[in-house]
């Protein structure tokens, strides 16, 4: 076993993985920017590492310092979490070559599947079903019009190295397709490093259902059932659950056979996703694999009772699996929320600060995985992801009760989180029914949830929230009067969208 | 002096402190006590329920509200204040509207969709900036013409640096 897990990571997902290392006696080493000095994993984690400024190309994408110290440390293994190393084969191979061991698949794999192009290649010669589209990257506009137009509008336009929804737009018409294409291009260039794009067809209100699999250094392929994340905006999941309310039996045998099936067709070892779309008819497309452990790992944790960083870690050992398939059974039902910073109301836009107040739920089958605390700060350099919050019970429907408990007992002060936006979702009949697919949170959903703020919840909550500050400008009032108090520094105004 | 009007999106509230920790609430009466956590946590008890709340000032009539995971922003006045308020606001509405749009988190200006004197709807997109890795449509918050851009494509924006105005 290793010594000592670099974790090349930050936020929830360096905690998360912290956590595994400690249980299983090994030494932890995070790596911290300067605007993550305060941050959770920072504290956590048995050594940890100043490693450059906040932008993410000087710290947590800064490749030699980040392998330079791994061997300074003698840290014997890298734990990626995901995004920045994840799914970047160059780095793998820098490791594979520096005799450090990469806790995820061979540099191979991640270069093969993270063109999503080839991929799609691979996947189609193992009788897994893909979207229709292409599998070759466009080359010019002149080309993807010609394209699109055989495939047919609505289509689909994505970055052959994407991922996490960006670089990826949909195309109604010829009209479009320019401006988006240029667009794309530049997202993916950004994003990516890399501005191939092609194109699917578009696939009309689908559900995305997602198959968790592993696979050991031995041969050994095994799936760890469903994962549903149709609850996404701006392309990216904020609501995922286990197992799916869509999924029957006779699906979950094809899908999940499906899933193992691309897994053994790229020797894939470690934990990996497989990724599909599925239609109102329970016909499934593969989408892409994601070479990596995944944001709403937790929900199949909840429902299998395993530790999925630890096998990881094991298996990068070169250990067997430490199940079989016929050991794992669906064990009640798990959700989870992404709680970002976001303006949910005011188009997700992204916030920043400085988190002024901090408490989260806790409680019956409550799980909180959060990177951050009172203190912390949320920058604009990463993802506004604060903390995912994990409920688990016997039936989905209370399930959804404790979730929405649950999301009412969370506090974070300082800046706009979309914890009421996730309420309202969890809360609707819609998505209690089951009845739902990618495209729920659409313009008609956003206008009638305006429409909500007249529910009694809110006004109740309004109505206190009045009180409240009418005590303070009172208090405030009486206070001015004995003192000569200079006005607190405000921190909020700052964040204010005019 | 006691009296309060307090408005919340669109609704308005009376809040009338009184002695002995009790106040009036649209005419009814609660006991209440405030208690101060830390920097911006209170809690507040009504009666006999308790709520956690987090609050921060932005100036003397301006608070912003979290409970609940719920974010609003308040406006308390006195009631007379509020008189003088509504003296003004219905003088003002003959006057000439103009708004800035302020960037709302520090970024880079990739688009400008909009020229100097072009008409916009409310909700239209006039400039796409990009941060946090992705590209963020800003929309202009009432309707009106683009009376002017203080940016151009290309350039680094701070955050609150005012972008352009509707008039």
């Amino acid at each position: 076993m290793f010594k000592k897990i670099l974790v090349a990571n930050r936020g929830e997902i360096a905690v998360r993985v912290i956590r595994s290392c400690r249980e299983l006696g090994i030494k932890s080493a995070a790596i911290y920017s300067e605007a993550d000095k305060t941050s959770l994993h920072t504290r956590l984690a048995d050594e940890s590492y100043y490693i450059g400024s906040a932008p993410a190309h000087d710290s947590y994408l800064n490749k030699e310092k980040i392998l330079k110290l791994a061997l300074d440390i003698g840290a014997d293994a890298i734990h990626p979490g995901y995004g920045f190393f994840a799914e970047n084969s160059e780095f793998i191979r820098e490791c594979e070559k520096n005799k450090i061991t990469f806790i995820g698949p061979s540099s191979k794999s991640v270069a093969l599947m993270g063109s999503k192009t080839e991929a799609r290649k691979l996947m189609a010669n193992n009788k897994v079903p893909i979207v229709p589209g292409t599998t070759e990257s466009i080359k010019s506009v002149n080309n993807g019009l010609k394209i699109a137009q055989e495939v047919g509008y609505p289509v689909l336009l994505k970055a052959s190295a994407g991922g996490g929804g960006k670089g990826m737009r949909r195309i109604n018409s010829s009209k479009e397709f320019e401006s988006a294409f240029e667009a794309t291009k530049r997202e993916a260039l950004k994003a990516f490093a890399n501005d191939d794009i092609y194109i699917e067809k578009f696939i009309l209100n689908p559900r995305h259902i997602e198959v968790q699999i592993f696979g050991d250094k031995h041969g050994n392929y095994v799936h760890l059932f469903e994962r549903e994340c149709s609850i996404q905006r701006r392309h990216q999941k904020i609501i995922e659950e286990a197992p799916s309310s869509f999924v029957d039996e006779i699906t979950r045998q094809k899908i999940t056979a499906a899933a193992v099936n691309a897994a053994r067709a790229c020797n894939y070892l470690n934990a990996g996703t497989v990724e599909f779309l599925m239609d109102a008819d329970k016909k499934f497309y593969f989408l892409e694999m994601n070479t990596r452990l995944q944001v709403e790992h937790p929900v199949t944790e909840m429902i299998t009772g395993l530790d999925l960083v630890k096998e990881q870690i094991s298996i990068a050992a070169g250990n067997k699996l430490s199940f079989n398939q016929n050991d794992l059974k669906i064990n009640g039902h798990a959700l989870e929320c992404r709680i970002y910073a976001e303006d949910s109301f005011n188009n997700f836009l992204p916030s920043a600060g400085l988190i002024l107040s901090y408490s989260h739920p806790s409680g019956p089958g409550v799980r909180v995985d959060s990177g951050f605390d009172n203190g912390s700060q949320i920058t604009v350099h990463y993802d506004p992801l604060i903390s995912k919050l994990v409920c688990w019970s016997d039936t989905r429907q209370s399930a959804i009760d404790r979730m929405l408990r649950a999301l009412s007992e969370y506090i974070i002060g300082g800046l706009i989180t979309n914890i009421s936006f996730l309420k309202i979702i969890v809360d609707n009949p819609s998505f209690r029914n089951g009845n739902f697919n990618i495209n729920f949170l659409n313009d008609d959903f956003m206008k009638s949830i305006n429409e909500l703020e007249n529910n009694k919840e809110i006004q109740e909550i309004e109505k206190i929230s009045a009180i409240f500050a009418a005590i303070l400008k009172s208090n405030s009032s009486v206070n001015n009067l004995r003192s000569n108090h200079t006005e607190t520094v405000n921190l909020w105004q700052e964040q204010l969208y005019e | 002096m006691n009296d309060f009007v307090v408005s919340i999106n669109s609704s308005k509230w009376n809040v009338k402190l009184l002695s002995n920790n009790e106040l009036l609430f649209n005419e009814k009466k609660y006991n209440y006590e405030l208690i101060p956590v830390c920097n911006n946590s209170y809690f507040l008890k009504l009666n006999s329920e308790v709520f956690e709340l987090t609050s921060e000032k932005i100036n003397s009539d301006e608070f912003k509200v979290l409970l609940k995971g719920n974010y609003f922003d308040v406006t308390v006045r006195t009631a007379l204040q509020e008189k003088a308020f509504k003296l003004l606001e219905n003088s003002a509405v003959t006057k000439h509207h103009h708004m800035d749009i302020k960037a709302p988190m520090p970024g880079l200006i990739l688009k400008i969709r909009k020229k100097v004197g072009e008409k916009v709807e409310q909700g239209e997109s006039v400039i796409i900036l990009e941060a946090m890795k992705m590209e963020n449509d800003l929309k202009a918050s009432a309707s009106g013409i683009i009376e002017n851009i203080l940016v151009s494509e290309g350039s680094a924006v701070e955050k609150g640096v005012i972008l352009f105005s509707i008039g």
